[in-house]
């Protein structure tokens, strides 16, 4: 078994190597020092820019739905997260579309209004409005949890200490969540550096765009990699952070004599601006974009073979992916203790742009396509190869429920295996992995969902001739053919979403301390 | 304790975590079909010594044989599963993913007879209408019985029970253990109970251990224990002490409790009698000493009391003194504990 681990370190790790020698090669590099200074700058204002949107958005709506009650709450719990569904370059779409100069919008608001304005999305603060309505969940879900997880004895001490209720959150409550809204916000600033689809679409340079602008079409992997070590920097930086501000949660909801926060009632006006909040960071995020899509994907005839055979490559390799990912990290978690630092080490493929991480493949996949000749052999290589890229990227985020889920096996439970008769694979295999079965489906659940949305990996290193989803409203994208691409972003939406929801639903119907509740 | 009979030996048994050692040359032989009690406090480790025996915990000095077979030296050990052991967790370990029935026929996997044996199990511990039962919705007393149950499924040459009631308290603790012990008994089964509680340990095992700081300090029944301890860390164990210095001089030592003779050499050693050895007189006979505290414990009454340097337990059944009065405190010379100076 610790093999196993080994082995799956070894795959989270070996791409981040395949980069950082790659971009150390003797080949040529003909990036100019002044655009890789400009690709960084306007990835670091964006991930400025989108931090600053996320944190706002996200932990007022925690702090609303947590916090309050007003009509809608118990749904906007967990609808608030449905925009993972739907991937960054959808949104992107849907508003680029919705504001074009040319548009049935802006057309409509010249002729009957007569104003001749609107935003322009193809621009850094049109990207930024774009990845923070994408990437908001991260954070409501990361804050949401710190307030649930929150006792109230905590703000109930500080008001018998004198703290009015105000002082009494902006001194204690608020303080506690910092460490979720760090970690949320480290999240969705990683989504941010590693997305494409989105701002490539936009028209926005950023040094992920440039990744996989210097393979295509300079076709210089060292340039490729030179770009791609700035973000491997600031992924371990993220992931940093992430991982300190998880070691400073406090988890009062452990402690046997936590006591839920009892909502504030919001009536009248102010009721009704919760539910307006809440409900426009949902059509923002979700129906506004996805809808516009489809209301104009509905007018034209797709390609529905070449839909169909992509949606199955979608299914198929986020199905492929989410499995090896996950039997890979359950691997990795059944051995965490005993090499808790494989496991640390492992994650930093999480917060590797997934361009990066295919680029590290590039130089030892080229290997094998030249060693394995044939057309069918090629393909299956590719193939595997695209389902290493995404184990590697997403070991991290398939590790984090399954040892959640493997924390419920107590030791005591293992060595009663023991004794019983079984040995260490044994008890695994009828205890631990048994117990935390919820935590692997979950694990299998978030894997696909970003699989399903992934698309500069595979646009990198897909076999010739396989394309899935993502891939083909990108192609269309950039014929600026959007009502074509709205179909296959539906469909992504329409794979993803079922597993969201039920995700979502699970997460929040959890109640702390419960040690028959969700993973 | 015939060890010609033992069905567990340990011999100098050591288990070391970087510098802390943990267990220390530690002896201890369990006799067939008898109960035997791992008396100390937390960290004394007694529960690491019962996890090496079980196979849970390697040994890094001396040796382990269970029924006449060594299963643990250094660099060598009979996994657990091929030890013929049977434990019950402090936590009792049910698996939750598994009903009452399924967890006690764990360790039956492949048996032609499981769902017999498993049923019998069930009657005999008085669980038979909740094989199709999930452990949490048990309760402590049951759950302790099905760990019981599934340790002894596997017809164990031994079971180690680690810390069995430390989940459990009150009423139901002193009932769980009447059950626990019956079980036992009814089993015939040899054990080795783990506790920190005097009165668990006393009540339950045929024999005791003591251990203190890695080392088994001293064993015997419960009575020879109880009343001829060998050092003050011994005596400590089975209950609350007042301790005194005493002079031993050619075979007697003496002291403000009174006197006693030892076999000590001549010089200080300690004096000591148990609260409720120690009794009430009028002032003037024995030690003369002043109430300080009286408190209500139910059946009787603890006192407090000081005289000179000394602070005296004393535990009273009948009328209780009042604060601040002078008493005298007698102690029969039987009950007087000499005891080295550690």
């Amino acid at each position: 078994m610790r093999l196993l681990a080994w082995l799956a370190a070894a795959v989270a790790i070996a791409p981040l190597i395949g980069v950082v020698v790659a971009a150390f090669g003797p080949g040529r590099a003909d990036i100019a020092g002044a655009d890789l200074i400009r690709y960084a700058l306007t990835s670091v204002a964006l991930a400025v820019m989108v931090a600053i949107a996320t944190a706002v958005l996200g932990s007022v709506s925690a702090w609303l739905v947590v916090m309050h009650r007003f009509a809608g709450r118990s749904v906007f719990a967990w609808a608030l997260a449905l925009p993972l569904a739907a991937p960054a370059f959808a949104v992107a779409y849907g508003y680029a579309d919705l504001f074009d100069v040319a548009g049935d919008l802006r057309s409509w608001m010249r002729a009957v209004p007569g104003i001749d304005w609107g935003p322009q999305m193809r621009s850094l603060p049109g990207a930024a409005f774009v990845l923070s309505l994408a990437f908001y969940p991260y954070v409501y879900l990361t804050v949401r949890a710190a307030l649930v997880n929150q006792s109230a004895q905590a703000v109930e001490a500080a008001r018998s200490l004198g703290c009015s209720p105000t002082q009494a959150v902006f001194r204690v409550g608020l303080p506690l969540l910092r460490p979720a809204l760090a970690a949320g916000v480290a999240l969705a600033v990683m989504e941010t550096l590693a997305d494409f689809g989105a701002v490539q679409f936009l028209s926005v340079q950023t040094l992920t765009t440039g990744v996989v602008r210097s393979w295509f079409v300079y076709g210089s992997l060292e340039a490729a990699a030179r770009l791609a070590l700035p973000l491997l920097a600031a992924a371990a930086v993220l992931l940093w952070i992430e991982r300190v501000s998880r070691r400073g949660r406090t988890d009062e909801a452990a402690r046997a004599r936590w006591r839920p926060i009892e909502p504030v009632p919001l009536t009248g006006g102010r009721g009704l601006l919760a539910f307006g909040f809440c409900l426009s960071l949902l059509t923002l995020g979700l129906f506004l974009p996805v809808g516009w899509l489809a209301f104009n994907a509905i007018d034209i005839s797709p390609d529905w073979s070449r839909l169909a055979r992509a949606a199955g490559t979608s299914l198929g390799l986020g199905l492929g992916g989410a499995l090896a990912t996950v039997v890979l990290a359950t691997c990795l978690a059944l051995s965490a203790e005993r090499m808790p630092v494989t496991a640390r080490i492992s994650s930093l493929g999480y917060a590797t742009p997934g361009a990066v991480m295919a680029i590290g493949l590039l130089a030892p996949a080229s290997l094998l396509w030249q060693g394995v000749p044939g057309a069918v052999s090629g393909l299956g290589v590719g193939l595997m190869l695209l389902i290493y890229a995404y184990a590697a990227r997403l070991m991290a985020a398939a590790l984090e429920p399954v040892e959640a889920g493997l924390t419920r096996v107590t030791p005591s439970m293992v060595a009663a295996a023991r004794t019983l008769g079984r040995s260490e694979a044994g008890a695994a295999l009828s205890v631990r992995l048994p117990i935390a079965s919820g935590a692997l489906l979950t694990a299998t659940l978030v894997v696909f969902i970003d699989v399903v949305k992934e698309l500069p990996a595979t646009l990198i290193l897909r076999p010739f001739n396989v394309d899935t989803l993502a891939v083909i409203a990108d192609n269309y994208a950039r014929d600026e053919r959007l009502a074509n691409a709205g179909w296959p972003s539906l469909m992504i939406v329409a794979l993803t979403l079922p597993a969201v929801i039920w995700l979502t639903r699970k997460i929040t119907a959890s109640r702390p301390g419960d040690p028959h509740g969700p993973d | 304790m015939a060890p010609t009979d033992a069905i567990v030996s340990v011999a100098g048994v050591s288990r070391v975590y970087g510098r802390k050692v943990a267990v220390d040359r530690a002896d201890l032989t369990l006799s067939r079909g008898r109960i035997l009690g791992l008396l100390g406090a937390s960290g004394s480790g007694k529960s690491t010594l019962l996890r090496a025996i079980s196979g849970l915990e390697p040994v890094d000095a001396g040796t382990i044989a269970i029924d006449g077979r060594i299963v643990s030296s250094p660099g060598r050990a009979v996994p657990p599963e091929a030890r013929r052991v049977g434990m019950v967790f402090q936590d009792f370990a049910l698996f939750p993913h598994l009903t009452v029935a399924a967890n006690v026929g764990f360790g039956l996997k492949g048996h032609a007879d499981r769902d017999v044996t498993v049923a019998a199990l069930l009657d005999r511990m008085r669980l038979a209408d909740r094989g199709r039962a999930f452990p949490h919705t048990l309760s402590g007393g049951e759950q302790q019985r099905v760990a019981l149950a599934r340790a002894l499924a596997r017809d164990p040459a031994v079971i180690l029970l680690d810390e069995p009631f430390s989940s459990l308290d009150g009423a139901l603790r002193a009932e769980v253990r009447e059950d626990l012990v019956q079980a036992l008994r009814d089993s015939g089964a040899s054990a080795i109970v783990v506790t920190h509680d005097a009165e668990d340990a006393m009540i339950m095992a045929d024999d005791l251990a003591l251990m203190d700081t890695g080392r088994i300090i001293q064993t015997g029944t419960p009575h020879d224990l109880y009343t001829r301890p060998t050092s003050v860390a011994a005596a400590r164990l089975l209950g609350p002490l007042n301790l005194v210095e005493a002079e031993v001089r050619q075979g007697l030592a003496k002291s403000v409790l009174g006197q006693s003779a030892t076999a000590l050499p001549d010089g200080t050693a300690w004096m000591g009698a148990r609260p409720t050895d120690l009794r009430l007189a009028e002032p003037g006979t024995g030690l003369q000493a002043r109430v300080v505290s009286v408190g209500y414990a139910g059946a009787y009454r603890v006192v407090r009391a000081t005289s000179g340097p000394h602070r005296l337990l004393v535990h009273v059944v009948n009328e209780a003194p009042a604060i601040g009065d002078q008493v005298g405190l007698t102690v029969d010379s039987p009950a007087l504990l000499v005891l080295p100076l550690p």
